[in-house]
């Protein structure tokens, strides 16, 4: 059993009547980057806020580093950088980062590294001294990665990181992660942008309503399914009924299939039963899934 | 520590906000017109044949004139307590403030306490430094210091911490606008009640003054201004000047400045407890 990070144990929150997160399991092995997915409201967010002490579970428990959710000492080795967020925009960024250099019980030495290093990591040295009042969307995404990783943590939440930055800046992003990782450390990484997820994470866990519907290493979650794109012209009503009864078809768009197939030696039989009644077959490719597809298909599954 | 940095970055944007540029652009007019108004009177004062010692006739009009500003002062202290703190915890959790320093090793009461004490320091500083330069004003253009006037801009101090912390409290438990209004309700209700209990006394009625003191236990802010009037000791020397409603002669006892003292301990406390169990 490795370490784990972050654990959760039916955690549940409920506002009024409404479940924001029903019956909540997760195990976040320490020094993975771990991907955190789900639609609009599917509770992502409230339970990232319940594992960092912004909103309180109704049920359940949970740890951090080991140490119960709640425990405040813990919070010396967690970073965190927040979905919708406002700082002090009158500050500058150097006096915005040795603010919470100093809620990090940081002194004044340490902080004025840390500082240099991490206006370096995201690539802001040269905004320094500038007020954050003046920064680009993108700019304060950053800055509040900086924050997050200030005092050199041992597990960070990301909260859509990227949700705000141009291509450059997601590339930056994805390799202050990568850099993360290789310095062992946890990445808990709240994101919608997919292929974002499944360029860096090791681990990934759907939720839908709530609650996780899916989980595991990416190489176990894509590995076991493969897809066949066909595009053909003529395929008659009877015909693709058959093809459904045989395989599981996640799209069709005009002249375009896509089948799920659960054994690749199963192509040639596709395609025969497309020719054979009468279909004429342009264009046929074998893939993997990507995470997209999963996702899509997980969340379509259990009902969006 | 966290405390003395939440303190040190609310002063910081308090000192920045509208509400405190306001409230010193108004405090330095008032103050402007104070000085005038001061050397036009003294200037043009006709002191009564009865008075043999022409001076004390005029230190009892000056004394008057500067209970009226401290009055007044005590008002501007208000606004600027109770305008800085109304968003003091509201504001910060609609606009998500909070999401990057809770996570933060940091208690949750700290955070509020912090707060406390950096909008308390500020309303503080702002009511000593205007009733020390009222106290300097009439002293130029009156000839008139009134020693014991430093307790009262201390007092002054603690009514701007008094509201400070009573109105970060409400900001924990309502929404940034009904704070404020919530707060400047109970203030004005204090204010009226310290009128009813000042007539009450004058009219030897009862009922009133027990008015005077249920509003005074409800908020002691009114209490407190009138023993920072009662500290400049100028009410003998108003009365010979036919007295005034600035010089009041009913006077808050020692135990409610134990109350105002109480009452912000209790603010604080509730304020803390109501912040720990806010979702955010």
């Amino acid at each position: 059993m490795p370490d784990l990070a972050v654990t959760t144990h039916q955690l549940r929150k409920v506002y009024g009547t409404n479940p924001a997160v029903v019956g909540l399991d997760l195990a976040v092995p320490t020094g993975e980057i771990f991907g955190f997915l789900g639609p609009n409201g599917a509770g992502k967010s409230t339970c990232v806020k319940m594992l960092l002490g912004l909103v309180f579970p109704t049920q359940g428990s949970g740890t951090l580093l080991g140490a119960p959710l709640g425990d405040h000492h813990i919070k010396a080795r967690v970073g965190f950088l927040p979905e919708h967020f406002r700082f002090h925009e009158w500050l500058t960024a150097r006096e915005f980062l040795d603010f919470h250099g100093q809620l990090y019980g940081m002194c004044g030495k340490q902080r004025r590294k840390r500082i240099a290093d991490v206006l370096a990591t995201v690539n802001l040295e040269r905004a320094a001294t500038q007020q954050l009042r003046t920064f680009s969307k993108g700019m304060l995404q950053r800055i509040g990665i900086a924050q997050a990783l200030i005092h050199d943590p041992d597990l960070i939440f990301l909260d859509e990181p990227t949700s705000a930055l141009d291509p450059i800046g997601r590339r930056l992003v994805r390799d202050i992660i990568r850099r993360l990782k290789a310095e062992k450390k946890t990445v808990f990484l709240n994101s919608h942008l997919l292929s974002e997820v499944e360029a860096v994470c090791d681990r990934v866990a759907i939720i839908q309503r709530g609650e996780v519907v899916r989980d595991g290493t990416l190489d176990e979650l894509l590995a076991t399914q493969r897809l066949l794109d066909v595009q053909a012209h003529g395929i008659a009503e009877d015909v693709l009924e058959e093809v459904k009864a045989q395989w599981e078809l996640t799209a069709i768009e005009g002249e375009r299939l896509t089948l799920a197939l659960d054994d690749p030696a199963d192509v040639p039989n596709v395609v025969s039963l497309l020719v054979n009644g009468g279909a004429a077959v342009h264009h046929v490719a074998l893939r993997h899934e990507s995470l997209e597809d999963l996702f899509v298909r997980t969340v379509d599954d259990t009902g969006a | 520590m966290p405390i003395l940095v939440i303190a040190k970055i609310t002063l910081q944007e308090g000192i920045r906000k509208k509400a405190v540029l306001g409230g010193v652009l108004l405090a330095a007019a008032f103050l402007a017109l104070y000085g005038l108004g001061m050397y036009f009177v003294m200037r043009d004062l006709n002191v009564p044949e009865s008075f043999v010692n022409p001076d004390v006739f005029r230190d009892a009009v000056s004394g008057q004139l500067l209970a009226a500003a401290l009055n007044v002062a005590g008002m501007l202290t208000a606004l600027v307590a109770i305008f800085t703190s109304a968003g003091a915890i509201a504001t910060e959790v609609e606009q998500n403030t909070f999401h990057a320093i809770i996570p933060k090793p940091l208690m949750r009461w700290q955070v509020l306490v912090g707060k406390c004490c950096g909008l308390g320091a500020m309303s503080a500083a702002f009511a000593i430094v205007t009733t020390v330069a009222l106290l300097l004003l009439t002293w130029i253009f009156a000839g008139f210091f009134s020693w014991s006037g430093l307790q009262s801009a201390l007092l002054l101090g603690l009514l701007g911490v008094l509201l400070s912390c009573v109105t970060v409290c409400a900001s924990s438990l309502l929404s940034t606008l009904t704070a404020g209004v919530t707060v400047i309700m109970l203030y004005g209700l204090a204010m009226v009640g310290g009128m009813v209990e000042q007539l009450g006394m004058l009219l030897d009625n009862q009922v009133m003054q027990n008015i005077g003191i249920i509003s005074s236990l409800l908020l002691p802010s009114d209490a407190l201004w009138r023993m920072a009037a009662q500290r400049l000791n100028v009410q003998e020397l108003a009365i010979l000047a036919g007295g005034g409603p600035f010089v009041g002669s009913s006077q808050p006892t020692a135990i409610m400045f134990i109350w105002a003292l109480v009452y912000i301990t209790l603010a604080v406390l509730i304020g803390a407890r109501a912040f720990a169990r806010k979702d955010l």
